[in-house]
């Protein structure tokens, strides 16, 4: 009887410890990897570092100044050689300075460290150009909720009150390109990104669910007028001081990307940095090696 | 055997000296009189007092003439026919006992004895309770119904002994041959009294025969600290190993590391698919409800199927009160009454409601105006409630017709303007920008149970239920004076069941039960929402589904009972799940050894179980999922999950008022349904839709481990009560199809945690103690930080690495409850008043924690539990 006492005492012992917390300790020091090959640009540059402390600030990133850097666009081998006084960048040879990135190539990059390698590979979409953008401006400002911090919790019993309200214009800016046609390609392949960021940037918890200042979707979900033109409308917001608070003259900087699946899944998944890190289409490290299409406007809106 | 020896020499002694115990002349004529008529005559004639258990001669008549002076030879004609000895104790006393067994006859045919047994206090027939033989040591359990069986045993009368925890153990005799008997079990005092566990060997075998039971009776659970909303048994399970809730005071029951959505609710027979009022701060099932509770950690029988972790199965109570009862209570959440009663001498019923009165406090509408004569109506409302009823009828001894029903609902309805602030005058007023939120979820079951002895060797029950579970979520937001959101969101499910289940009782040493079950499942969802960006500009998103799908299972299990020591538990399902056409068998086997019935019972299992149903939610919408559970079926895509689960453990009672026990257990799950992006939250308003392949999307198939020891101790000795619990595991899982080979910790994963419960109570004071210490859940903790270069701002933004998910973990929780309480008497009812004062040392657990990269150094921020909260409640019995 006692053996067999002894024997569940052990059981008790043995289960207790298998009990213990086995989470390990990480490591530091990943190899991060960056790059936009921008469809009708020249060759980019290719930023190899790796992460640093969590209580560090971006003054602690260290580049890697050893790494070998390759990339292979439509077939053809691109050395790149480390920019001189800046650790971790990374400039194609001297000889394929002057190539253009082509639209729908395809690529491969390759890092290599001392330590570790990474590479990724993807394709280059078509050129993007932004037809026509067009604004509606109410004509007056409209009551709307500032801020908000409505927040009620059972477990940790919260309820904070603090709401504001206040006076806003929300401006509707519709954007206008062509959409993607040839044999080589279609608009299945790709992924649409708009955005509208005004220089003085405004932001409410409440009130960013009822704007549309940037989207990222799929670009066969946009349907085509006869003439292959699409049309996407977002609206952004102007806080003012009063109803009758006339629109402050502002600066607005619109932005139309063109991407791969990846290159969506890296923007969507990297818009909220307190809860996330975006998805890498890195193998071997993380960052983002990418190619997109971009056109750009900066408007004044008065 | 020392008494009884002095009583035979005193008796011998008497007759020896022939005495005479009367020197009256008496004159006894029966014929096929009762004999217990005839010896309450004697009684009265003689003046002697005459000692005898109603059950001994229960069932004989009397037929016999007498006349004489001798008192002893009338009473022994008097009984001749009866199985009975007369003993002599004094002139004036006559003890009527059982005859040797060997004066009945070795060689006699076989017989059965069955019956039911009660509790003589409230009626209620106890389940659990056991049937012992001393004689042929040998014995039974009751089952649900509280009915037993003991075939094949030799024909006459048996010494018995009923026993079950919290009863007083009674000896009496029961004969074979005869009908169903009915036997009754006086309670011992529980509530002002001290309490007194009788010594009884039998009290091991109230135990059951699977490792990870726990069938407690309520009227021991009633005895537990209340909890937020009163007697609630999901609290008190969290008291025991193994089991926890997965938030602070809010969230489903853990068990061995399972998700909530993991374990099966019943109430007579029927599902409960979302037990929880107050958004999960309790349960659904009052302690005070229910006649019988029965918790299956892991390892249930094969009656029981289509989920993986744990079963609770709840039976309402019958109202057989001997004398109707009446119980009112009332605490900060809400009200509740029972009552139960006889409807005459076959019928009793039981009825209960509660609901929270809050509502009725602050007010529902609001009527408002402003000075430019502008009206509005705001609202404030929400409530729960509860309405439990159940009627019993008992046409014969042999058979019980019940009738239950259970709804339950939460509703939640507000008006509200956004700028809300404690000064209610400051937005009760008439607004252009507020924010309407109309949600409502609950239960609603109906079960129709018949039970029927067929025979003294067949059982059988027959339920019929209908279950729903139905949730609405409605908004209305108008933030600014040109945006808005509307939307309405409904989902419903519906199961309209039929079960059978039979016990046979072939021999002493075999009981079968065997079942089979249907269930037709409808699955309804919709969704209308319109978001309105700008007055031309906005988005909708509208969606019907509708599936319906059928359940079949099959099971038979073999309770073998080789000898005294050993138990064996035999069982298999096989279930037929409609949508994808799936045939599953899920063996079970449980095994008890004692080893020695005082230090040592062992027990052992190892089953297979499958899930058909499953729960998730949407991961990106805040207009729908919010507060309902969405149940999926599997189908092509999606493959019932498995879970495979072996348990060993022992058990010691080594004094009656002391049992230890531990158990460990290896819990093995296939085809869980896991999120597939654990980061991602609800952060947008329409999100990818309510269609069930969009939502399985967000999921993926992974799998999952457990393992664990839980160690737990119960004292119960005179004024005090000691419940402690320490459980020891790990809970992991992995998704293979995304890539992750290696377990993590799962979500709720806890790898040690320790729980106490101390009472005492003194005179008409109760005091209570109950702490809780355990590990901190898992979070994701950052162990790097990079930046990454804007393509069009070219801004850098830092972000945190997290290569690992549940890499760390929350501090340790750590909680202490007082509780005190009062009973007395008033108005010639039984009072309590309780104080329980939740968390005494406001020690504010962190229970969230969250990592900001665009602020110095982690960006902690902690989000606390609750601090200390006096609660009260005030109970009345009538």
């Amino acid at each position: 009887m006692r053996i067999l006492l002894q024997i569940t005492l052990a059981g008790i012992l043995a289960g207790s410890i298998a009990a213990c917390d086995t989470v390990q300790p990480s490591k530091v020091g990943t190899l991060v990897v960056e790059s936009f090959l921008k469809a009708g640009e020249p060759l980019p540059d290719v930023r190899v570092g790796r992460t640093y402390g969590v209580s560090e600030g971006i003054a602690a990133n260290q580049g890697i100044a050893e790494a070998e850097v390759e990339l292979i666009l439509d077939g053809v081998r691109i050395q790149y050689e480390p920019v001189a006084m800046s650790p971790g960048l990374y400039r194609p040879e001297s000889r394929a300075s002057h190539l253009i990135v082509p639209p729908l190539a395809s690529f491969e990059l390759f890092v290599r460290t001392p330590d570790d390698q990474a590479n990724a590979s993807g394709s280059i979409p078509p050129l993007i150009l932004l037809d026509d953008v067009e604004f509606f401006i109410p004509e007056r400002a409209i009551e709307a909720v500032l801020v908000d911090t409505l927040d009620i919790g059972l477990d940790s019993l919260v309820l904070a009150l603090n709401a504001q309200e206040g006076f806003i214009y929300p401006i509707q800016v519709t954007l206008a390109w062509q959409t993607v046609s040839g044999l080589e390609t279609t608009a299945n392949d790709y992924w649409i990104e708009t955005r509208l960021e005004p220089l003085s940037r405004f932001s409410s918890s409440l009130i960013d669910f009822f704007l549309l200042p940037q989207q990222v979707l799929p670009e066969e979900s946009i349907e085509a007028d006869e003439n292959g033109q699409v049309r996407w409308t977002g609206v952004y917001a102007v806080p003012v001081e009063a109803v009758d608070t006339p629109l402050p003259e502002h600066a607005l900087k619109v932005s139309l990307l063109r991407g791969d699946q990846a290159f969506a899944v890296f923007e969507t998944s990297r818009d909220s940095p307190e809860r996330r890190e975006p998805v890498s289409n890195v193998s071997g490290g993380i960052g983002f090696v990418g190619g997109i299409a971009i056109d750009t406007l900066r408007i004044i809106v008065k | 055997m020392h008494k009884r020896l002095t009583l035979l020499l005193f008796t011998i002694f008497c007759l020896a000296q022939g005495l005479d115990v009367s020197a009256q002349s008496y004159l006894f004529q029966f014929e096929d009189t009762p004999l217990l008529e005839a010896v309450e005559e004697f009684k009265s004639r003689t003046g002697i007092d005459v000692v005898y258990s109603t059950d001994l001669l229960g069932g004989f008549s009397s037929s016999c003439t007498y006349h004489g002076s001798v008192a002893v030879e009338a009473i022994q004609c008097i009984v001749q026919d009866a199985t009975v000895e007369v003993r002599v104790i004094s002139d004036r006393q006559i003890v009527l006992v059982l005859a040797d067994e060997a004066s009945v006859g070795p060689d006699r045919a076989r017989g059965s004895i069955a019956g039911i047994i009660f509790d003589s206090r409230t009626g209620e027939s106890l389940y659990g309770a056991n049937i012992y033989l001393p004689d042929l040591s040998s014995g039974t359990v009751t089952n649900e119904a509280g009915f037993f069986s003991l075939p094949g045993i030799p024909s006459g009368h048996h010494r018995v002994r009923l026993s079950f925890i919290g009863y007083v153990v009674k000896d009496t005799t029961l004969s074979t041959g005869s009908k169903s008997v009915i036997l009754e079990l006086n309670p011992t005092t529980m509530t002002m009294d001290r309490v007194v566990i009788e010594r009884s060997t039998l009290i091991r075998s109230d135990l059951a025969l699977f490792p990870g039971v726990i069938s407690m009776p309520v009227r021991r659970l009633e005895q537990l600290p209340p909890s937020f909303g009163g007697k609630d048994v999901f609290e008190v399970l969290g008291w025991m190993p193994g089991i926890q809730r997965a938030g602070e005071v809010t969230g489903g029951l853990l068990v061995r590391g399972s998700g909530s959505d993991q374990n099966l609710y019943l109430i007579d027979g029927a599902p409960v698919y979302h037990p929880w009022h107050a958004f999960s701060l309790i349960s659904t099932f009052q302690t005070e409800t229910f006649k019988d509770l029965k918790f299956y950690r892991g390892s249930f029988p094969a009656e029981y199927g289509g989920r993986l972790s744990a079963v609770l199965d709840a039976e309402l109570r019958d109202g057989r009160n001997a004398e109707p009862k009446l119980l009112a209570a009332i605490n900060p959440l809400s009200a509740r009454f029972l009552i139960e009663s006889t409807l005459g001498s076959k019928s009793s019923f039981m009825l209960s409601g509660r609901r929270s009165y809050i509502d009725k406090l602050i007010g529902r509408k609001h009527p408002v105006s402003d000075g430019a004569g502008r009206r509005d109506t705001l609202r404030t409302g929400y409530f729960f409630y509860d309405w439990s009823a159940k009627i019993s009828f008992s046409p014969r001894t042999n058979s019980r017709l019940s009738f239950s029903y259970y709804t339950g609902r939460d509703d939640l309805d507000l008006r509200l303007p956004f700028d809300l602030s404690l000064d209610f005058s400051s937005w009760l007023r008439p607004a252009d920008l507020f924010f309407e939120v109309d949600q409502d979820w609950g239960n609603r079951l109906y079960s129709v149970r018949y039970q029927h002895l067929a025979s003294d060797r067949l059982f059988l029950t027959g339920t019929a239920y209908y279950s729903e579970y139905s949730a609405n979520e409605s908004a209305l937001i108008h933030p600014t004076q040109s945006a808005s959101v509307t939307s309405d969101y409904r989902v419903q499910l519906q199961d309209l069941g039929a079960r059978v289940d039979a016990d046979y009782f072939p021999s002493l040493s075999h009981q079968i039960r065997a079942g089979f079950s249907v269930v037709d499942h409808r699955f309804v969802s919709s969704i209308d929402a319109l978001v309105s960006y700008s007055p031309s500009l906005s988005e909708s998103l509208t969606h019907r589904g509708r599936v319906q799908t059928r359940e079949f299972a099959t099971y038979i299990q073999d309770h073998w009972k080789p000898s005294e020591k050993l138990h064996v538990l035999l069982g298999t399902r096989l279930n037929y799940f409609g949508s994808g056409n799936y045939f599953r068998v899920s063996p079970r086997l449980s095994i008890q050894y004692v080893l020695n019935p005082r230090w040592l019972i062992l027990r052992g299992s190892a089953t297979t179980q499958y899930q058909f149903l499953q729960r998730i939610r949407d991961r990106y919408s805040f207009l729908y999922d919010l507060v309902s559970s969405r149940w999926i079926p599997s189908d092509s895509t999606v493959v019932p999950s498995k879970s495979r689960q072996l348990s060993f453990g022992g058990e010691a009672i080594p004094y009656p008022w002391f049992k230890v026990s531990a158990e460990g257990y290896l819990r093995i799950g296939n085809h869980i349904i896991l999120p597939r992006d654990e980061f991602q939250s609800k952060n947008g308003l329409l999100g990818p839709g309510i269609d069930i392949s969009t939502l399985l999307g967000q999921y993926t198939r992974g799998n999952e481990r457990s393992y664990g020891i839980e160690i737990g101790a119960d004292l119960f000795l005179l004024d005090w009560q000691v419940l402690l619990a320490y459980t020891g595991s790990r809970s992991e899982n992995r998704t293979p199809e995304l890539r992750n080979t290696t377990f993590r910790p799962s979500r709720f994963d806890v790898p040690r945690s320790f729980s106490a419960v101390i009472q005492r109570r003194v005179r008409r004071w109760q005091f209570s103690l109950s702490t809780v210490l355990r590990s901190g859940y898992p979070i994701t903790v950052p162990i790097a930080r990079y930046y990454l270069t804007d393509p069009v701002s070219n801004e850098q933004i830092q972000f945190f690495h997290t290569p690992e998910i549940n890499n760390g973990r929350l501090p340790p929780y750590f909680r202490m409850d007082l509780g005190v309480g009062y009973r007395f008497g008033f108005m010639h009812a039984d009072w309590s008043a309780q104080i329980h004062v939740y968390n005494i040392f406001n020690r504010r657990n962190v229970i969230n924690r969250t990592f900001d990269p665009s602020k110095e150094n982690f960006g902690l921020n902690n989000s606390l539990g609750l601090p200390i909260l006096p609660l009260f409640e005030l109970e009345m019995q009538l």
